[in-house]
C-alpha cells in the first residue's frame, strides 16, 4: 500500500482524514484510488481533462515531483504528499461533523452536527 | 494556569488563569486567579480577550475605557512547537463601523515574549486607563510569583522598534520585549501602529529581526496609553518533553502542513514569498493599487529571480523547526552572507513593492525595514500608499501629499518615512478614513476598515467575513486558484463551514503555520495542561468565538452594509483576471443573504 498525506485544506473535506492508504503503481493512479474513494477532493487534485490542479505541488518520499513525473512507479511503503503550492486557503482540518456549540452550564456546550441543519438555536 | 479536578478532567470551570490588572493612572496592580467560564476563556487568546471585550462599552479607541488586554494561549510557552504566540486586543482605531464606533481587534506575534511572560506566572495583562507618563511595565517572576513594576521610559522615546529592544536588553538581559515603535508613540496620527516583538535571534545577531503583531493598531493602542514597552523577566522553564509531545512536534516540522514554510532542502516550497508564482500564473499578484495589469513585472520580485543576488537564510522563532523566516542578506564578492536586509514575505514583500510599482528587490527591502524601524503594519501602509499613488494617477493636476505615483521609490520612502513620524495623518489613519475624505472610497482597498492583504478582492467575496484581517481570520483568500469554484454554494460553504475555523491557533496560542490536526491540538492541550477536550469540543470553541466576534462587531454598530467588498470590484471589472471575475453585485447580494442566514442565528443564540 502506498501512503498518500495532505494538508487541512484536503483534510477538512473528508471528516479530518489526513492520510489514506492506496494500491496503486505509479503517482497518478494513486491519485485516482484517492479521488475514487473520495470524489470531494475531484476539485481540488484534478484540473478539467483529467490532468492534476497545477497548483498542487507532489512529494514522492520527500522528493519533489514535477509536473511531467506523476507518472512515476511506486511500490508498498511509498509516501506521497500533497501540498498546495500557495500558503493559506485552508483552515485547521475539522473533525468528522462540523459541530458548533450553545453556551453550555459546563463551558463546553452542547454540540450539534450542522451538516443536516442550517438553521440551529439552541 | 492551574487546573483543581475534583472528577474527570474535563470541567473548564475548574481551570484557572492568573490576571494581572494594571490601573495604569495610579500604576495600581491586582494580580489574581480568575476561573474560566467556558472552554474559550481555557483557550485564550481572543477566544478570552474578546469575552472582556464584550463587557466593555467603548465608543471611540483613544479613550481610557478602553482596555488593551495582553495575553497568551493555552499552548504558549509549553513544549509544543510554534507556542509563542502573545495576543494583544482592544478596540481598534483603524477597523471601525460607518457609524464610527471601533471595533474590537487582536493583533498576534510569535517569538520568545509569550513564553517568557507565561514563566513569569502570567497568562494575562489588562491595561487599565492611561499613563501620565511614558513608561516601561516590567513583570518579573519573583519568589512568591509575578510581580510587576514600573519604569521611566522616557530614555526610550524616539528610538525605533530595534533601537528600543537592544536598549531594553542590556538593562534586561533574560528578559524579552514587546516595544511601540516611533509609529505608536505618534499614535494620533498613526492609528496603524503594530506592536513589535523581541526574538532569540535579533539579541545574538543584533540584527533588526522583530517578530509583529502588526495588524489593527494595537500599537497605537499601547502609544496611547503611554506604554512604550513591556518586559517579561523570567528564566526558562523548559520541561521534560512528554513523548506524546515530542510527537506532534515531529509531524509539525515533518509533515505535509509546514512544507510549503519550509526549505526545499528540507522538503518544502520555500515560504510564503513562493506564493508569488502561482499567483502570478493567474494574474493575481496585486499590481498598481491590486489591479493586475498582465505586464509580467511581478516576476521580478519572484524568490528565483531574487536568489541569485542575495543570500537567503531560512531561519526560526524559538525552538521552532520549520523555519519560516526568510531573510535576505546582502552577497558579499566571495559569495557570504553580508548585512542582513530584510524579512521576506509575501504580503508586505507585495505591498512594499510590486503594488506600488516598485519592482526592485533591493529597493522593497529598504521599505520593508524601513517599516520595521518605525513600527508600523505593512500591510495597512502598503495599502494607503497604494491608494494615494493611485489617487495622485487619477488625478495628475491635483495630486495630494507629495505627488508620489506609482514606482517613485524615493517618494514612496519619503512617505513611509512622514507616515511613521505622524506627519502624514492622511496616510497613518488608514486608507478608509482616507478615501472617504477625497470623496473616492471605490479603489480603497479594506473591509470593515481594516486594509486588505496582498490578495484581490475580486478573487475573494469571503473577506467582509474575516473577523482580525483578511488573509489570518478567514481562509478563503486562495480559496479560487486553488479550486476555481464560482458558484455561490460554494462560498458559503467555503466561508460558513471551513474559512472561520482558521481563528483556532488565534486562541491556543500557536502558529497557523504548524498546521496541527484538530485531534492534535486537543491533545497538546490534554497533554500540556491536563484538560481533557476532544477536537469537537475544540473546534466548537472556536465557532462560538468567530461568531462572538461578529456580535461584538454588530455591537459596534457594524450593519450589513459594512460587510461588503470595495466598488470597484462591482463596477470596474479587471478582465486580465486569469480566473473571473467572477463577483457581480448580484453573487455578492446572494452570497451575503446566504451567509448571514448561517451566521444570523447563531449570534442570537449567543
Amino acid at each position: 500500500m502506498v501512503r498518500i498525506r495532505f494538508t487541512t485544506l484536503f483534510a477538512e473535506r473528508i471528516g479530518g482524514i489526513s492520510a489514506v492508504e492506496v494500491s496503486a503503481g505509479t503517482v497518478e493512479s494513486a491519485l485516482r484510488a484517492l479521488t475514487d474513494r473520495h470524489p470531494e477532493l475531484v476539485p481540488l487534485i484534478w484540473k478539467d481533462e483529467g490532468t492534476v490542479n497545477p497548483v498542487i505541488v507532489l512529494f514522492l518520499n520527500d522528493r519533489q515531483l514535477g509536473p511531467r513525473q506523476f507518472g512515476a512507479s511506486v511500490k508498498p511503503g511509498d509516501e506521497i504528499d500533497i501540498i498546495p503550492a500557495l500558503e493559506g486557503g485552508c483552515g485547521p482540518p475539522l473533525s468528522a461533523a462540523i459541530a458548533i456549540a450553545a453556551p453550555h452550564p459546563s463551558g463546553f456546550g452542547e454540540t450539534q452536527d450542522v451538516t443536516s441543519t442550517r438553521h440551529w438555536r439552541p | 494556569m492551574r487546573t483543581c479536578f475534583s472528577g474527570p478532567c474535563n470541567d473548564p470551570r475548574e481551570v484557572f488563569y492568573t490576571r494581572c490588572s494594571i490601573d495604569l493612572p495610579s500604576h495600581s496592580v491586582r494580580i489574581e486567579d480568575v476561573p474560566c467560564r467556558n472552554l474559550e476563556d481555557v483557550l485564550g487568546g481572543f477566544g478570552r480577550s474578546f469575552q472582556m471585550l464584550a463587557e466593555r462599552t467603548v465608543t471611540h479607541a483613544f479613550t481610557p475605557a478602553n482596555p488593551l488586554i495582553v495575553n497568551i494561549g493555552v499552548l504558549t510557552g509549553t513544549n509544543l512547537m510554534t507556542g509563542l504566540r502573545t495576543y494583544f486586543s482592544a478596540y481598534s482605531p483603524l477597523k471601525v463601523s460607518n457609524r464610527g464606533l471601533p471595533a474590537a481587534m487582536w493583533a498576534t506575534g510569535s517569538c520568545k515574549f509569550g513564553p517568557k511572560l507565561r514563566w513569569t506566572g502570567l497568562d494575562e495583562m489588562v491595561l487599565e486607563g492611561r499613563s501620565n507618563r511614558p513608561v516601561l511595565v516590567v513583570v518579573q517572576r519573583g519568589i512568591g510569583g509575578p510581580a510587576v513594576a514600573f519604569q521611566p521610559a522616557d530614555h526610550l522615546l524616539g528610538l525605533d522598534c530595534h533601537g528600543k529592544i537592544m536598549r531594553l536588553h542590556e538593562q534586561f538581559p533574560d528578559a524579552h520585549f514587546a516595544v511601540i515603535g516611533p509609529a505608536g508613540e505618534n499614535y494620533e496620527s498613526c492609528y496603524f501602529a503594530g506592536v513589535a516583538l523581541s526574538t532569540e535571534n535579533q539579541l545574538k545577531s543584533r540584527n533588526d529581526k522583530c517578530r509583529w503583531a502588526g495588524r489593527g493598531g494595537m500599537g497605537a493602542i499601547m502609544g496611547f496609553k503611554n506604554v512604550i514597552g513591556i518586559v517579561a523577566q523570567a528564566s526558562d522553564q523548559v520541561t521534560r518533553l512528554k513523548p506524546e509531545i515530542r510527537d506532534i512536534n515531529k509531524e509539525a516540522s515533518g509533515g505535509p502542513g509546514s512544507r510549503k514554510f519550509r526549505e526545499k532542502e528540507k522538503g518544502g516550497l520555500g515560504g510564503t514569498w513562493s506564493n508569488y508564482v502561482p499567483l502570478e500564473e493567474v494574474s493575481f499578484v496585486p499590481q498598481h493599487n491590486f489591479r493586475p495589469t498582465g505586464d509580467g513585472r511581478a516576476r521580478l520580485m519572484f524568490r528565483e529571480t531574487v536568489e541569485p543576488e542575495f543570500v537567503i537564510k531560512a531561519e526560526s522563532c524559538f525552538r521552532c523547526g520549520i523555519s519560516c523566516h526568510k531573510n535576505v542578506y546582502e552577497k558579499n564578492p566571495d559569495g557570504t552572507r553580508g548585512r542582513f536586509l530584510a524579512k521576506f514575505d509575501y504580503e508586505p514583500v507585495n505591498l512594499l513593492s510590486t503594488n506600488i510599482g516598485i519592482d526592485d528587490p533591493r529597493k522593497a527591502a529598504e521599505l520593508i525595514s524601513l517599516v520595521d524601524q518605525f513600527g508600523m503594519d505593512s500591510i495597512s501602509l502598503g495599502a494607503t500608499i497604494a491608494y494615494v499613488l493611485d489617487y495622485n494617477d487619477r488625478h495628475p493636476s491635483s495630486r495630494i501629499l507629495n505627488g508620489a505615483t506609482f514606482g517613485d521609490f524615493e517618494k514612496v520612502k519619503e512617505l513611509v518615512e512622514g507616515t511613521g513620524k505622524g506627519r502624514f495623518p492622511e496616510i497613518g489613519r488608514g486608507v478608509k478614513r482616507l478615501s472617504e475624505q477625497l470623496g473616492e472610497p471605490g479603489y480603497a482597498m479594506h473591509c470593515k476598515g481594516l486594509e486588505l492583504p496582498a490578495y484581490l478582492p475580486d478573487t475573494n467575496p469571503g473577506y467582509p467575513w474575516a473577523i482580525a484581517g483578511g488573509h489570518m481570520s478567514m481562509a478563503t483568500h486562495l480559496s479560487l486558484v486553488l479550486e476555481r469554484d464560482t458558484s455561490v454554494g460554494y462560498w458559503v460553504k467555503a466561508i460558513t463551514e471551513r474559512g472561520l475555523y482558521f481563528v483556532r491557533d488565534d486562541l491556543l496560542g500557536l502558529c497557523k503555520f504548524a498546521a496541527l490536526t484538530a485531534e492534535n491540538a486537543a491533545q497538546a492541550v490534554k497533554h500540556e495542561i491536563g484538560l481533557e477536550i476532544t477536537a469537537q469540543e475544540l473546534l466548537a470553541a472556536v465557532r462560538r468565538a468567530f461568531i462572538r466576534a461578529l456580535w461584538l462587531e454588530r455591537k459596534q454598530g457594524y450593519e450589513r452594509a459594512d460587510y461588503t467588498l470595495p466598488s470597484e470590484v462591482f463596477d470596474r471589472p479587471n478582465t486580465t483576471l486569469g480566473i473571473g471575475p467572477f463577483v457581480t453585485r448580484e453573487f455578492f447580494s446572494e452570497l451575503s443573504d446566504r451567509v448571514w442566514s448561517v451566521f444570523d442565528p447563531e449570534i442570537a443564540a449567543l
